[in-house]
């Protein structure tokens, strides 16, 4: 299996990030979607609050005002109908589960066809590499082993609000902090862990 | 006051709001790169509650005016 060249990986990831931001306006995380269908299934469906963006402005001087003060918030609300007053963020339907899904589900089809394309997918009941599975006593505790670690790793991305999409991709590309300390963190851990398992295997 | 940013930024729909307006940054400073333990929006996603997309750090629920 050839894999693709780093930086062709880095262009595409950087390009579905610019894509989904343009069509939906909204920032790329995985497990963000992930959460909005668990939490949709526990909780019900979320009300639906639409707003444009002059409504939306309007609606948050007044709530500013009253929070901090009339001082706070000294800019009357536009009341100009030029294109560039009706700029801004405005507040849009949830998306439903089905495009949740839909974005998880095309997640999946966008790895497979890129095995495809790089000579064709390998599937495995384990971690491929026969030391791994004899370390954990066989392909079965192996994937059991994989599995706990996926389970910590849905743990610490909910503990951290955010997975590699959300801090790696957007947050890190937009300077914050918290999402580059996050990142160093799921690196950082990664770097470790093949390090530890090379020196134990 | 806690002199941390809040790890719930990214991908908080509030804070895209707050950063668009210095009218709004009052929000951002007092909340977000503030106290933000007190946030009613970082509590509810701490608790693994959804937040509704109108809700205020304070509590308060954005309707249209």
């Amino acid at each position: 299996m050839q894999h693709w060249p780093w930086f062709v990986g880095g262009a595409a990831l950087a390009g579905v990030c610019v894509f989904h931001w343009l069509t939906l306006r909204r920032m790329l995380a995985v497990s963000g979607r992930f959460t909005a269908m668990i939490n949709r299934a526990r909780f019900g469906p979320e009300k639906q609050v639409e707003m444009t963006a002059e409504e939306l402005r309007a609606a948050m001087l007044a709530a500013t005002r009253e929070a901090f003060g009339p001082d706070a918030a000294p800019d009357a609300p536009p009341t100009s109908t030029k294109p560039e007053a009706k700029a801004g963020p405005t507040l849009t339907k949830q998306q439903s589960a089905g495009m949740h899904l839909l974005f998880l589900v095309a997640l999946l089809c966008g790895g497979l066809v890129s095995a495809f394309l790089a000579g064709g997918p390998s599937f495995s009941g384990g971690l491929r590499g026969e030391l791994f599975n004899g370390f954990f006593g066989g392909k079965a505790s192996s994937a059991a082993v994989l599995l706990f670690g996926g389970v910590l790793v849905g743990f610490g991305t909910r503990m951290a609000a955010g997975c590699t999409s959300g801090h790696g991709l957007c947050g890190v590309s937009r300077f914050q902090v918290g999402s580059l300390l996050a990142t160093m963190a799921f690196f950082g851990t990664g770097v470790l862990t093949s390090l530890l398992l090379r020196w134990l295997l | 006051m806690a002199d941390e940013t809040c790890p719930h930024m990214q991908g908080c729909e509030m804070y895209e709001i707050f950063t668009f307006s210095e009218t709004l940054a009052v929000w951002k400073t007092r909340y977000c790169q503030g106290d933000f333990k007190r946030c009613e929006r970082f509590q509810r996603s701490a608790r693994g509650q959804p937040v509704p997309v109108n809700l205020l750090p304070n509590g308060h629920v954005l309707e249209k005016p």
